[in-house]
């Protein structure tokens, strides 16, 4: 109990958010069982506020809000966690790759690099989703290859300052070859901040998502928070609910694992844990 | 008790060398020649300038040999080091391992030049990834060059070895990650690994200068004690010039990416020639209380291989510089045709 409580006021923000992350999993786990209707079912009682019988009340299809955002919370894991690895494989392989070897092949990938971050990811993704149509899986491989550059900046510093090190050169003296190196000692040496980043990066997946959904672009097969909102947007006026709750969806997620990253980072980097002890 | 042992072990290690030293007479195999070494360097924000930590180096190296380099910090030893390895690429000139040329070694077989020349770093504290354990440090060496056909076989090399060098219990020592080590364990692993490929020789660059005081002289016992037993030769680098005496057979000199006097290790610290050595000699008081100098004043900025002066590479900070030795250079030269190689044409006068 004591070590709980040490925990906490420790690293408030990281138990925090894992917490709220936590009770997100399982209401995405057990979504099924804790939603009062089916998602998709249609029924007479349409544009019906807050009551016992819907406690968020009913769209104008007379769908359930809160199962709805129930099954939301499916999409926007599945999304925001699938794509935030998608982006954090690609970073950290290109990353560690212009790090690690420099030179020319540094030259190259830098370049590769400050390409896609001039491009407006978010322009992008609208192209992309135009040219090829819209589903779960392409939105979120759309979402991953737009988002990497961020970790990529930060894997090739940590393989810049890791290649000095004592052991590379030791590795190197003793016959491993470059790859080897870089997976066995580059790459799980320098991944922590990738790790932080990541978690901030499903935050911003989640986000991008239901940008897509809100301007119609998401899957329109699937229930997702942006679609709701998007859905309600007609109706602000006369049935407030139906976005409000969607939004409250959205920002608790997001709050989640903004906390999640921030606290891992306060772990991982002693200058900050320092300056937000004091 | 501890300075009685090391006194005795002083002794020994005097008889072992000039016993080594007729053996190597007899082999007389040259496994390393070094000619006209250069390496420079951009330097990063200033690229225009050229840092020459390498300038021109020459030696050879026997089998079972052990060559000391001495000099001050930021005259290039550790450079020579890399260079001599092949972990960084000579700018100029030609080292041949086994009468071979190190680029095309690394070209033809990448593996093979490493079996050939090892290293051992100078922070044992930072030799190894701390999340592997030292058994598979070790171990995975050894796959890496296909010594030992089973991974049962491996093991038992690996626990043979690190018994021998006394680091028991060796199932214990196996099974522990680098930072849970003492300084002097990890650099006897360190050591025990480049010594696992049975090298030609070894580049040892100041491998005691973080450790302990305490634990100084066990580790470069031991490196010499598994050199000699599997006849490699080293290049042991230091700015220690008691221990490089006690391990060395001879010592060359370096100062700004050149050697300025090389012979056997008691000529070149007993009665040096070149006054940068006399310099160096004097002003380290721990080198042999018998043999006590007059320190010689050395006047000057110390030496910075961007900006090395015209003629010889001493001469602006030299007592008996002349206008000649400003101007023109000198070359490494057997003055009294001993094997004693001086850079001074004063070299003789001032004796
Ligand atoms: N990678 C490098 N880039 C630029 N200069 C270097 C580099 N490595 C070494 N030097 C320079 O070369 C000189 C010799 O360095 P080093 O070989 O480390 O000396 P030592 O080991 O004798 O102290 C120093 O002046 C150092 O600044
Ligand atoms: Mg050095």
């Amino acid at each position: 109990m004591k070590k709980v409580k040490h925990l906490i006021h420790r690293y408030p923000r990281l138990i925090f958010g894992l917490c709220m992350a936590f009770v997100l999993v399982i209401v995405a786990v057990l979504a099924p069982l804790l939603s009062p209707y089916n998602p998709y079912d249609l029924s007479d009682d349409m544009m019906v506020g807050p009551s016992a019988a819907h406690w968020f009340g009913t769209d104008k299809l007379g769908r359930d809000i809160l199962s709805m955002i129930l099954y939301g919370s499916r999409t926007s894991l599945i999304i925001g966690i699938s794509s935030a690895m998608i982006a954090a494989v690609i970073g950290t392989i290109i990353g560690a790759i212009a790090g690690y070897l420099g030179g020319k092949a540094d030259l190259i990938l830098g370049e590769i690099i400050n390409i896609f971050m001039m491009i407006p990811s978010f322009f992008l993704i609208l192209i992309i989703v135009a040219l090829f149509g819209s589903g779960l899986f392409k939105v979120m491989i759309v979402i991953g290859l737009t988002s990497w550059t961020g970790n990529a900046k930060i894997m090739r510093g940590q393989a810049l300052s890791l290649r000095s090190r004592t052991f590379v050169k030791a590795s190197e003296a003793v016959g491993e070859n470059r790859m080897k190196i870089l997976i066995k000692h580059i790459i799980p040496n320098g991944i922590f901040p990738i790790v932080s980043n990541t978690t901030m990066g499903i935050a911003s997946a989640i986000l991008m998502e239901s940008s897509l959904a809100f301007l119609g672009l998401g899957d329109p097969n699937t229930v997702s928070w942006g679609q709701l909102i998007a859905n309600g947007k007609a109706y602000l006026t006369s049935g407030w609910w139906i976005s409000f709750f969607g939004g409250i969806a959205i920002i608790y997620t997001v709050v989640a694992f903004f906390f999640i990253g921030d606290g891992l980072n306060v772990i991982l980097n002693p200058k900050i844990r320092n300056v937000t002890n004091v | 008790m501890k300075a009685d042992k090391m006194q005795s072990f002083a002794q020994d290690m005097a008889a072992e060398q000039i016993e080594k030293a007729q053996e190597i007479r007899k082999s007389d195999k040259t496994i390393l020649q070094v000619t006209s070494l250069k390496k420079h360097y951009r330097q990063k924000n200033k690229r225009n300038v050229l840092v020459r930590s390498l300038d021109g180096v020459n030696f050879e190296l026997k089998k079972g040999e052990c060559l000391g380099i001495i000099g001050e910090s930021g005259c290039g030893k550790s450079t020579l080091g890399r260079v001599l390895i092949g972990l960084e690429e000579a700018t100029a000139g030609e080292i041949l391992i086994d009468w071979e040329d190190i680029n095309d070694l690394k070209k033809k077989n990448r593996k093979e030049l490493r079996r050939k020349a090892q290293m051992v770093f100078q922070n044992p504290f930072d030799t190894f990834d701390n999340r592997i354990r030292i058994g598979d440090i070790l171990t995975s060496t050894l796959k890496l060059h296909d010594i030992g056909k089973t991974s049962k076989t491996r093991k038992q090399i690996v626990l043979d070895s690190l018994k021998q060098v006394g680091l028991l219990p060796e199932e214990d020592f196996f099974k522990r990650y680098p930072n849970e080590l003492s300084g002097g364990q990890l650099q006897r692993i360190s050591i025990l690994r480049s010594m696992l490929l049975k090298p030609e020789f070894i580049v040892a660059d100041e491998p005691v200068s973080m450790l302990d005081v305490s634990v100084r002289a066990e580790v470069i016992h031991m490196l010499r004690r598994m050199a000699e037993q599997e006849n490699t030769a080293v290049v042991f680098i230091s700015h220690d010039i008691a221990t490089t005496r006690y391990i060395a057979d001879r010592i060359a000199v370096m100062y700004l990416g050149k050697i300025m006097e090389m012979g056997t290790a008691n000529e070149v610290i007993t009665s040096p020639m070149h006054p940068y050595t006399k310099a160096l000699i004097s002003n380290c008081g721990d080198a042999d209380p018998r043999h006590k100098m007059e320190p010689l004043k050395v006047k000057g900025e110390p030496p910075s291989p961007m900006n090395i002066p015209e003629g010889c590479s001493f001469s602006d900070r030299c007592p008996y510089a002349t206008d000649r030795c400003r101007s023109e250079e000198q070359t490494l030269h057997d003055f009294k045709e001993d094997g004693h190689l001086v850079r001074c044409r004063f070299a003789l006068q001032h004796n």
